[in-house]
């Protein structure tokens, strides 16, 4: 099979400009998500609620450690019938956030999506628009013919080699690939990263979902009511008393 | 240079109260020389050097500290602004101080450092009860807040309200039952009510953690003493309490050989006064 050559001029006009372009690209977003991005107040009420969730699972935990009164004090006091805290929390009305009527939920989304997904859309098709339908490289071990719809997108020739890469698959390793550069560059958990943005929108809708606090708070009051008072220092004197007395005899 | 980079790190990260070694080194090291070559970690270094001038009552080393944060950050930054707040405390001006706080919370309600600050400028002026109600209504929106319960805890043992201050201790036993302090601590406020069961085995408990508390033995000497002298003085069912006061005895006996044991691997040329002290508290 005769080999194929390239112009060399590719590497100069295709195989390069895409590297520099992720790699700015990828700069410029990092840059524009710290301007964009405004540190979010947390919700007060939130807050609380998750403050009270961490302290019953402490005294569900380490109830033990307390005298008795204490834990049945405060048992009382999370998960009482009528004036519990748990209980009452639990009645609470949820406001349901609507994405759709909220319009400051709206906006936070919306420029989201904007920081996100915009540029790779512009970028994917600019690079797709000027550079596509080139072979720009080869990686230097066979592949099978399977390979070719992932390193040859653009180029659809049946019977080139499997291990010849296309520009546009150059670009999407390039996206992948430059993970580490950045984390060189900008410092660990940069927002240049196309792919840990793609993971986000993927849990974007576990995410924008009101967190419904009144089933955890009811999960929480049942697992307080079985909890039972067992004090771990019942017997304790006579427990330190015998196993430190050996160290005196010797 | 690069080694006192480093330990100004690690004192920084681990929360080191070292204050007058960093003042050290800033003064020695690192005050004259051009600090850019760190990058960001320049204006870390300066918010820690200026919280340390504070603890060490540097007011000129602060103020220069916070001249250059402020002159990077100008107004915008919520972090330079508390630290313009906590200068403003440490040179007396309250007013001043809580003026910038209260506006800083204006924006932010949930801002927890300028919350605590808010609370210690009460105590700072001495308005204790202000303080403990404010540090009340900030526990109702941060109940796990382990250093918030323990603050509370010394506010209320610094007005006697031992009962309190044992509710906050029993909390910081929920949160970290781990840490001997807590423990001891929590004998120590039962002991001073009264009560004298749970003081001793919250003493015993310290020892099951850390066996080298010292204090913790000491209370027990004093609270079996205390125990013993109590059925002593009630004599109701003499059956009973014989068998009592011989383990009391049991215990008593125990602690002073442990301190003793303690002595004489230490420091043997103090035992016989030792000795002497712990035959007063004893009957």
């Amino acid at each position: 099979m005769v080999e194929l050559l390239l112009d060399s001029a590719i590497r100069f006009w295709v195989f390069m400009p895409i590297v520099v372009i992720t790699f700015f690209v990828g700069m410029l977003r990092h840059y524009i998500t710290i301007i964009t991005a405004g540190e979010k107040p947390v919700d007060k009420q939130q807050l609380a609620d998750s403050q009270a969730l961490i302290r019953t699972r402490i005294l569900r935990e380490n109830g033990k450690y307390i005298p008795k009164e204490g834990f049945v004090m405060r048992k009382h006091f999370f998960a009482n019938e009528e004036t519990g805290y748990l209980t009452k929390q639990q009645t609470r009305q949820q406001p349901i956030r609507n994405p759709i009527t909220d319009p400051t939920m709206m906006t936070e989304m919306l420029k989201n999506n904007i920081s996100n997904m915009v540029p790779m859309i512009v970028i994917g098709g600019v690079i797709n628009w000027a550079f596509s339908g080139f072979l720009c490289t080869k990686v230097p071990f066979p592949l099978t013919y399977r390979f070719k719809p992932m390193l040859q997108r653009g180029v659809e020739l049946a019977t080139l080699d499997a291990s010849w890469l296309s520009s546009v698959s150059w670009y999407a390793i390039n996206i992948f690939g430059q993970r580490g550069i950045n984390n060189l560059l900008l410092g660990e958990n940069n927002a240049a990263d196309q792919t840990k943005m793609m993971q986000d929108q993927m849990n974007m809708a576990a995410v924008s979902m009101p967190q419904d606090s009144s089933k955890a708070f009811k999960a929480e009051r049942e697992g307080l009511l079985v909890v039972d008072h067992q004090w771990a220092f019942k017997n304790v004197e006579s427990d330190v008393m015998s196993q430190r007395s050996y160290i005196r005899s010797r | 240079m690069q080694s006192a980079v480093e330990k100004l790190r690690k004192y920084r990260d681990e929360n080191y109260r070292s204050h007058d070694e960093i003042i050290e080194i800033w003064t020695h090291v690192l005050s004259n020389r051009n600090l850019s070559s760190l990058g960001d970690e320049k204006w870390l270094i300066l918010e820690q050097i200026f919280k340390s001038a504070l603890h060490c009552s540097k007011q000129s080393i602060a103020r220069q500290c916070f001249e250059q944060l402020e002159k990077k950050f100008k107004k915008t930054s919520r972090r330079v602004t508390t630290l313009n707040g906590m200068y403003f405390e440490s040179i007396g001006e309250f007013e001043r101080a809580e003026e910038i706080y209260s506006l800083l919370l204006e924006d932010n309600e949930t801002d927890a450092i300028v919350r605590k600050r808010q609370i210690s400028l009460l105590k700072e002026q001495n308005q204790i009860r202000e303080a403990i109600s404010q540090l009340n209504s900030y526990l109702e929106l941060y109940q796990a807040d382990q250093e918030a319960w323990s603050e509370l805890c010394d506010l209320y043992l610094s007005e006697h309200d031992y009962t309190k201050a044992a509710f906050c201790a029993e909390e910081l036993l929920l949160i970290n039952p781990h840490n001997h302090l807590n423990h001891e601590r929590y004998a120590s406020i039962r002991y001073s009510q009264g009560d004298y069961e749970k003081a001793r085995t919250y003493y015993f408990s310290t020892l099951k953690i850390n066996p080298t508390n010292v204090r913790a033995l000491y209370g027990i000497i004093l609270t079996s003493t205390n125990l013993a002298l109590k059925t002593l003085g009630t004599n109701s069912k003499i059956q009973n309490s014989n068998e009592n006061n011989q383990s009391l005895n049991e215990q008593m006996q125990w602690a002073r050989e442990q301190i003793m044991q303690k002595y004489i691997e230490t420091t043997p040329d103090l035992l016989p006064i030792i000795e002497s002290a712990i035959q007063s508290l004893t009957l």
